[in-house]
Parts: C-alpha cells; sequence; structure tokens
C-alpha cells in the first residue's frame, strides 16, 4: 500500500480494497503491515462474505498479473489459509496460461491438506500439458509428498508427472539444477548430487541459478553421509565460499578434509586431466567412519578421564513392547533391587510417557521421571559434529548426560545405543563400557543402512579400546557378530545368557489351564509364542502343522502373538479348511496360560539372537522343538529338554513334531527337566550373578551346565 | 526422452540404471555404493544384492559385500559368479582377520604401509596412503605401479588413464598396456547412452535376465492419454 492510502476500518473494508492492489503496478505494492492485515482479513472473514467479496474484487479489477503473484507469494509466507486459497483459484481462473498461479494453487493446497483437490488439479493440468519447469517440479513434488503423507494414488498420475517433468525440463537452461531437485526430492541423493554438480559446471557465471544449484547440492550432501562420495561438490562450495544451511555440518566437513589431508602437496596428482583433484584422498572419507578415527586417533589422546561415582548408567532403544525391551525393563529392575550400585540410570533413544515406547515402564520399575530421553534437539560440537546427523544429537545428548551423571559403568543394549553410547562414554572419559547384542548380525533390523553399514568398522575400532567390552545373548550371537566384523573372538566378547524372572501368578497347572481356554484335556496341543513377522516364518510353522494333523487329527495348534503376517497366516490356515483346530488369540498379556496348556512348543525362525519364548516355553515345563537359527540351540538340553529339527522343511519339522508328541515317556521327562534346566541356566538370579561377575571383571560368565 | 532412457526407470527412487552403468563400465567402487542405493527397493533387492557383492568384492569393500550376501538368502542358490568371486576374496578375508587382530601397532609402517593395504585389497586406503608420502617415494616406480593397479581395481579409469599418460616414462618398466587399455575401453562406456549400457548388461552380464525382468516387474501401468 502506498503511503497516502487510507486506512483499513474493516476486513470487509480492508478487502473491498483488493481490486486497487491488483491493479497495482510494482512500484505501488501493499507494505508490510498491509499485507499483515490483509492476511489477517483472509483470517477473519466470514467465507461467505469473503469468497464475494474476492469475486468481486477479482472481476471488477484490471489485475496486473505481476502484482497478485506478489501478493500470494507474501500472503503465502505468513501462512496458508483457505481464504488465501480462494483468493489463488480466483486468480488463476482469470489467468489460466500462467502457471505461476497454479504453482501457488498447489501450494496452497498441499499446505492445507486438500490433497483431492491437489489431485484433481494436478489431473487438469497435466491434461492440458505442464509448461514450466517450475509447476512440472511443483507437480512431482506434491504427489511424492502426499504420497508420504499416506495418500493413495495413483501410478498412473505419478508416471504422467514425471514424463511431463522430464520433458520440460529437457528444454530448461537450467535442466539440472531441477534434475538435482527431482533426485533430492525422490530421496536418491547419489543422482541428484550428480545433478547439481552438472548445473553447477554447465550454468554461465552470470546465470543466478548457478550458485544456487551449488548451495542446494552442497546442503544435500552435508546432510548426508558420504563425504568421501560427494566430495566434489562440497570441495567446489567450499571453494566458491557458498553458505550453507547447515553452518556446524560445514564446520565439521571442512575440519574432516583438514584431517585426511586438503592441504596436503599431491604434486601432479592434484591435477591429472580428468580426474577430480583430491577425490581419491576423500574417497575413504564418510561418517560415522572418520568420527571413529578422529575420536580415537587424535581426541583420545589428551582425553582426561573423569573421576566415576558409584553409578550404572543404561542405555536402550526404548521400552516398546518387543522381547529385548522387555529383557532391558527387567534387567534395570533386577540390577535396581540388587543395590550393588548408589544409582541406576536408564537413558533411551526414544520414550515418551504413555506412548508405544513406555509400553514396559511399570515393568522396569522406573518413573518416567528416572528416565532420560535423548531426543538429539541440541547442535553438536566437534567431534561429535562429526558423525551422521541423528546419530551425532544422540551422541550430544549422552555424552552431556555421561559428563553429569560420571557413571563408572555404561551398559549399553544393542547396536544403536551401543554406538551411541560408546562413542559418547570414550569422548567423556568413562573407564568401563559394556555393548550388549541381543540378535544375530544386525544388518536387516536396523532402520538406518548407512549406518549399519559402517558398523563393522565402528566396532573394529572400538575395540581397540580398553574401555569397551561386549556382551552377547548367546554363543551364535558372539560369533556371528565377530564373523560380520571380520575379527576374532577375543576375550573382549562375553556370552551372558538373559534372565527371566517368574511370571506374576506363577505358572498355572495344566489341566486348569486348559480348562479356562475350554481347551479338551488329553489334545495334544502344539503352540508358538511370536511376533508374526517374516523372520519367524509364520506359514512354515502352519505347513508344519498341517503336516502334523495329517498324522495326529486330534491335535490342537495356537499360533499366540500379532504381527504383519497374522491375517495371512489366518487366510492360509482358512484355505486349508483348518480352522477348527488352530487358535489365534493374537497379543495377550497372560502368555504363561497359554504356554501351560502346551505339550510341544515349536519354532520356525530363521534367524534369532536367544529366543526368549524357548526359555519361557521351558519355564513352563513345555519342551520345545526348533530351527537351527541363531542361539536356539543353546536354549534347550538336546534331546533332554527340546530337539533341534535337522532342517527347516515343514516336512522335517513335522516328523520332529509328531515324534515328540506321540513319545509320553519322553515328554514326560522333557516336562519335569525344563522348568528346572530354564531356571538353573535363564532364571533372574543367573543371569545376575553373571553380569555382576562380568561387572566386577570376575572370570567370563559361567558357561550352562549341560 | 531424457537421455534416452524410460522415465519409468529414471523416475525411480533408486539409481538402478546408474548402478547398471557403473557395473558395465567397471567402476566397481562407484558401482558398490549404487547397488547398495539400489538394495532399499525391494522391486531390485536380489538384482542389487548379487551385483552389490560383485562391485564390493571386486573393489576390495568386504565389509560391504557381506551386507549383500544377507539379501542372497532369498535366492534359491547363490549365482556361480558371486561364489567364484567370493571363494577368491576368501583368503583376503583371512588376511584381513589376521590385520585387524595384530592391532594397529602391529601394521606395516612407512614406506610397506601402501605394499600392505594392496595385499589385503584395501585399494581406496592404499590410494590415500599413496598419495600423502613425500614426493620420492610417491612417485617412485614401485608406487606408482600399485597406485595404477589400485585405480584399477576401484574402476577410477580416468585416474588411471592419465597417471599413464603423465607418469608413462617412470611406469615403463611395468607392462600396464593391458590394464590401461581396459582403462580406455571401459571408460569409453561411460560417455554411451544409457541405454545402451543396459542393453550390454542384459546381454553380457550374469545377471541380465533377472534385470531384464525387474524392469518388467517394475513397469507401472501405461500412461493414459490426456
Amino acid at each position: 500500500m502506498t503511503a497516502s492510502a487510507p486506512p483499513v476500518a474493516g476486513p470487509a473494508e480492508f478487502l473491498e480494497r483488493l481490486s486497487e492492489w491488483l491493479e497495482a503496478p510494482a512500484a505501488e505494492r501493499p507494505d508490510a503491515a498491509d499485507l499483515v492485515a490483509l492476511h489477517q482479513a483472509l483470517v477473519d472473514c466470514d467465507p461467505a462474505v469473503l469468497d464475494d467479496v474476492i469475486e468481486r474484487g477479482v472481476a471488477g479489477a484490471r489485475v496486473n498479473a505481476g502484482a497478485a503473484v506478489g501478493l500470494l507469494e507474501s500472503e503465502a509466507a505468513l501462512g496458508f489459509t483457505p481464504g488465501g486459497l480462494k483468493l489463488a483459484d480466483t486468480l488463476a481462473g482469470r489467468f489460466e496460461d500462467d502457471e505461476r498461479f497454479a504453482d501457488l494453487q498447489l501450494r496452497f493446497q498441499f499446505a492445507l491438506g486438500r490433497h483431492q483437490a491437489l489431485f484433481r488439479l494436478i489431473e487438469r493440468l497435466l491434461d492440458r500439458g505442464l509448461k514450466t519447469a517450475q509447476v512440472a517440479y511443483r507437480v512431482v513434488r506434491s504427489i511424492n509428498r502426499s504420497k508420504a503423507a499416506d495418500q493413495t494414488i495413483g501410478e498412473t498420475l505419478r508416471y504422467r508427472a514425471a514424463t511431463q517433468f522430464l520433458d520440460v525440463v529437457e528444454n530448461s537452461a537450467e535442466r539440472d539444477l531441477w534434475l538435482g531437485r527431482y533426485y533430492r526430492e525422490m530421496a536418491n541423493t547419489i543422482v541428484g548430487l550428480r545433478h547439481y554438480l552438472a548445473a553447477w559446471e554447465s550454468l554461465p557465471d552470470d546465470n543466478a541459478f548457478k550458485a544456487v544449484a551449488l548451495g542446494e547440492g552442497a546442503d544435500l550432501a552435508l546432510s548426508g553421509d558420504r563425504w568421501g562420495r560427494d566430495a566434489p561438490i562440497l570441495l567446489r562450495a567450499r571453494e566458491a565460499e557458498i553458505g550453507s544451511t547447515l553452518p556446524w555440518r560445514a564446520q565439521a566437513v571442512e575440519r574432516a578434509f583438514d584431517y585426511v589431508g586438503a592441504g596436503h602437496d599431491l604434486g601432479p596428482h592434484a591435477n591429472l586431466p580428468g580426474t577430480q583433484v583430491y577425490s581419491h584422498l576423500f574417497s575413504m572419507l564418510g561418517t560415522p567412519e572418520i568420527a571413529f578415527d578422529y575420536l580415537l586417533d587424535e581426541t583420545l589422546r589428551s582425553r582426561v578421564p573423569y573421576e566415576p561415582v558409584d553409578c550404572l548408567l543404561m542405555f536402550g532403544t526404548s521400552l516398546a513392547g518387543g522381547g529385548m525391551e522387555r529383557i532391558f525393563a527387567n534387567s534395570y529392575r533386577a540390577v535396581s533391587a540388587a543395590g550393588a550400585f548408589e544409582r541406576v540410570r536408564m537413558a533411551l533413544l526414544n520414550f515418551a510417557p504413555g506412548a508405544p515406547s513406555a509400553f514396559y515402564l511399570a515393568e522396569s520399575g522406573a518413573a518416567a521421571g528416572d528416565i532420560t530421553a535423548l531426543s538429539g534437539q541440541g547442535v553438536p560440537e566437534f567431534p561429535v559434529s562429526l558423525l551422521p546427523i541423528g546419530l551425532g544429537r544422540r551422541v550430544w545428548d549422552a555424552y552431556q548426560l555421561i559428563l553429569r551423571e560420571r557413571p563408572r559403568i555404561v551398559h549399553a543394549w544393542n547396536d544403536l545405543p551401543g554406538i551411541v553410547a560408546a562413542y559418547a562414554g570414550l569422548l567423556a572419559g568413562c573407564p568401563r563400557i559394556f555393548v550388549h547384542f541381543h540378535h544375530m548380525r544386525a544388518i536387516n533390523l536396523s532402520s538406518d543402512r548407512n549406518l549399519v553399514r559402517s558398523y563393522p568398522y565402528c566396532y573394529r575400532r572400538l575395540l581397540e579400546r580398553p574401555e569397551i567390552e561386549l556382551l552377547f545373548v548367546a554363543d551364535a550371537s558372539a560369533n556371528d557378530y565377530a564373523d560380520w566384523w571380520s575379527v576374532a573372538r577375543s576375550a573382549k566378547f562375553h556370552r551372558l545368557f538373559n534372565g527371566f524372572a517368574e511370571p506374576e501368578g506363577g505358572i498355572p497347572e495344566r489341566a486348569a489351564a486348559r480348562r479356562a481356554f475350554d481347551l479338551p484335556p488329553d489334545a495334544l496341543i502344539m503352540g508358538a509364542v511370536f511376533r508374526f513377522h517374516a523372520v519367524k516364518r509364520p506359514l512354515l510353522w502352519i505347513e508344519a502343522a498341517r503336516a502334523v494333523h495329517q498324522a495326529l487329527p486330534n491335535a490342537i495348534f495356537i499360533m499366540v502373538g500379532d504381527g504383519a503376517l497374522w491375517e495371512e497366516a489366518r487366510a492360509r490356515v482358512a484355505a486349508l479348511g483348518l480352522e477348527a483346530v488352530f487358535h489365534f488369540p493374537g497379543q495377550v498379556k497372560n502368555v504363561a496360560d497359554y504356554l501351560a496348556c502346551f505339550d510341544l512348543f515349536m519354532l520356525t525362525s530363521s534367524s534369532e539372537g536367544l529366543p526368549n519364548s524357548l526359555v519361557e516355553a521351558q519355564l513352563a515345563g513345555v519342551p520345545v522343538l526348533a530351527t537351527d537359527a541363531g542361539g536356539a540351540r543353546e536354549t534347550f538340553v538336546p534331546g533332554v529338554t527340546g530337539r533341534l529339527a535337522p532342517d527347516a522343511s515343514a516336512e522335517t519339522l513335522a516328523a520332529a513334531a509328531v515324534a515328540c508328541l506321540t513319545d509320553e515317556v519322553w515328554r514326560a521327562a522333557a516336562r519335569a527337566r525344563s522348568r528346572e534346566h530354564a531356571l538353573r541356566v535363564f532364571g533372574i538370579d543367573a543371569y545376575m550373578k553373571n553380569l555382576m561377575a562380568v561387572y566386577g571383571s570376575a572370570p567370563a560368565p559361567e558357561k550352562t551346565g549341560d | 526422452m531424457n537421455a534416452g532412457v524410460d522415465p519409468v526407470l529414471l523416475n525411480l527412487r533408486t539409481p538402478v540404471v546408474d548402478a547398471v552403468c557403473a557395473t558395465v563400465g567397471g567402476q566397481w567402487f562407484e558401482a558398490a555404493d549404487l547397488w547398495f542405493e539400489v538394495y532399499r527397493d525391494p522391486r531390485f533387492r536380489l538384482l542389487a544384492a548379487q551385483c552389490g557383492a560383485e562391485a564390493s568384492l571386486y573393489a576390495g569393500l568386504l565389509d560391504l559385500a557381506e551386507y549383500f550376501y544377507l539379501g542372497l538368502g532369498d535366492l534359491a542358490a547363490t549365482p556361480d559368479f558371486v561364489i567364484a568371486l567370493k571363494e577368491k576374496n576368501a583368503p583376503i578375508r583371512s588376511a584381513r582377520m589376521a590385520y585387524y587382530g595384530r592391532g594397529r601397532d602391529g601394521h606395516a609402517k612407512g614406506p610397506d604401509a601402501g605394499a600392505e593395504l594392496m595385499r589385503l585389497h584395501f585399494y581406496r586406503e592404499a590410494v590415500r596412503r599413496f598419495l600423502v608420502l613425500a614426493p620420492a617415494q610417491r612417485d617412485s616406480p614401485p608406487t606408482l605401479v600399485m597406485l595404477a593397479r589400485a585405480y584399477a581395481m576401484l574402476g577410477a579409469h580416468a585416474s588411471l588413464i592419465a597417471l599413464h599418460e603423465t607418469r608413462g616414462e617412470v611406469l615403463e618398466g611395468a607392462d600396464l598396456t593391458p590394464m590401461v587399455e581396459r582403462a580406455r575401453r571401459l571408460l569409453a562406456r561411460q560417455s554411451d547412452p544409457p541405454i545402451k549400457n543396459m542393453q550390454r548388461f542384459q546381454q553380457q552380464h550374469p545377471a541380465g535376465p533377472l534385470f531384464t525382468t525387474s524392469v518388467e516387474d517394475a513397469a507401472p501401468p501405461p500412461a493414459a492419454g490426456p
């Protein structure tokens, strides 16, 4: 608004002046206060009145398209409102051939969550044919982000949008910049960076997008973890002194380059024709590898350990409803109760009271206030800033927590908390750090592939430190990790079986348990308790049960648990016509009541660390049958309390199951021994004894007597 | 159309075309990284597992190869070309275990460190070691020959060729001609249209048929007209 314009009395009057603004030449655009007032008017105005005012305001004006776009851009910057969308829609109707308005419509619709209207608009735009790279990009981005927001989008729409985008940008002077953005949007970083680099190299110096391409590419590289791979673009951004939206990452990369040898005189090798300067020098520069190298080779040389207090600090992933989390919760409770430390503290990567991540909070005996959530809100300082962003933020939290608590022992559960706690603990000067593994090699379990890729390197480096020791739930797990990391299993590798407390209320008597579920007292019952996940192979379990059913038609099968394959498993049983002999109670709290009904527990997993369910079955006096997965064979006395299937075929499993079920003498003997074995080897008392032995640097945990 | 490649492929979140081109071009270090990206797409996982293992083993990235092996578990049988490479690398892996077991103090120092890294197929680490040596050692014939070999194994063809062209007099004693010729041949492929390299892959690579079926399975429904 020009300085001479009269003040506005109310929203309706203000909106009436829309036509004046929409006609305004560039020099007479509304000032900031007017724009805020317009925004407020669009928010406050009655929708019916608003529609009318906008329609009349636009219809009655000789609209200057540039002024209108500027007005909408300003409105978008202040916040996306339905009124703003109405204005965008009306103006887009007035300027159908001007894609700038379509671009604004797309932005408003997406921001307001009007997905169906958004898709209809995209269809119309595609039918008309996209003309500008800006809108073509906006279309593919809107589709991509709508899909990420769980909107259902047809493949045909996605294909059409991608095709038109690629056609449009092919003729754009900034082709590679747009492709860089496109692949960045597709999370295809590696290809996106190639295009950003190509844009920087191909655009003329007077093209304003040249620096934009380099800046966006450098930020993309900085936010990732493969700085060596991305060195060409990072080095160019450094040379061109392009600013970053991640200055602390840029500083970390700068230090990393210097550390690797950026200042080193490579002589004639620096300028080999057709090659990237220094790229080979940096090719091995990746995080977190470089972060661990720097920590061990530089920082720790001058690190002075703190004076520890009698505190145990336990790091875990969460207290969610998983097997490992339950063992973690029970361990925290048992260690706290044992009084071996003046204080025991817990830190979790994910925790919120009342959320699924707090499922085992009560079982742990901790109060919510006792738990530190490593939320990762802070900005890490060097050298933690060398770590991948999410990891670095959590390590920074952990580091500060350790400095505050000064524990004499840090005990971290599983791979990721292990990396977090080990890095933070070493940096802080913690004297003893245990990392406790609960699976076989974690490659397929972690959600962070880039990090998993670095684990062998990081753990090999950690093993160089005297502070670091490793615990494994089974020998199979220890051997598998050693193999994965290409190291020999050394004295730093301790086997520590999980510990199990008696279920509250004890184990019910078999006949009573069956009565409670209305199960026949004399039927043979084979069961299992597991997540219906591919690694547990529930469909194999069903195939084996089908074969058992053919041999023992009166046998009953109970599959306790739920998961992604639960529906498929039920459908399979229905298709086999076995619904009458199968039970699917889902996830239950009273697992022990079901176990008490079983004559045989069968596990068909393809991979296991130490299968808790096999131990708990024996604790309930149920003999077990298992495939040879990970530590399964370590849970029972071979041939006495359980059997191992020679292979993982349904026929073999069924034959073994029938042999177990029909051998009453064996089952009776197995029942008698199972509970005694489970208590002695896997009871909470045995666990605590072994854990304290490890903490106290006593000899390695006891071997099983069997 | 963009670079002559169907947008079905370019549209993917995964750089499968780039990975195929890198494999065809023998750019093993780069190919390993690319197949790692492709691996996250279930439609190409089996393909990525075997090609990723191949590239990793050639480039000496044995940790990464372990990652890809898990993906091979979904196959009825591990492809012969992966088995052969894995067996060839088994002694290297054993030697690395001994190397790690010796600790940093037990590793070769000075000029010998690079040679030790080369014996263990730590090519990129060796390159770095060579490049930061004092000029007299760095540009000595034995070091340059090892550097050339490391470039060849990583698939850094341009660097190998440039090294040969600029330091030819020093490398004369070592017959690097076949290695350099091969690098020239493979480098030339990088300038070919992606579609040509895809055809090479389909026709010549043991995983070519799997690539063909994976692409067919990944194809979206036909585009509806306006």
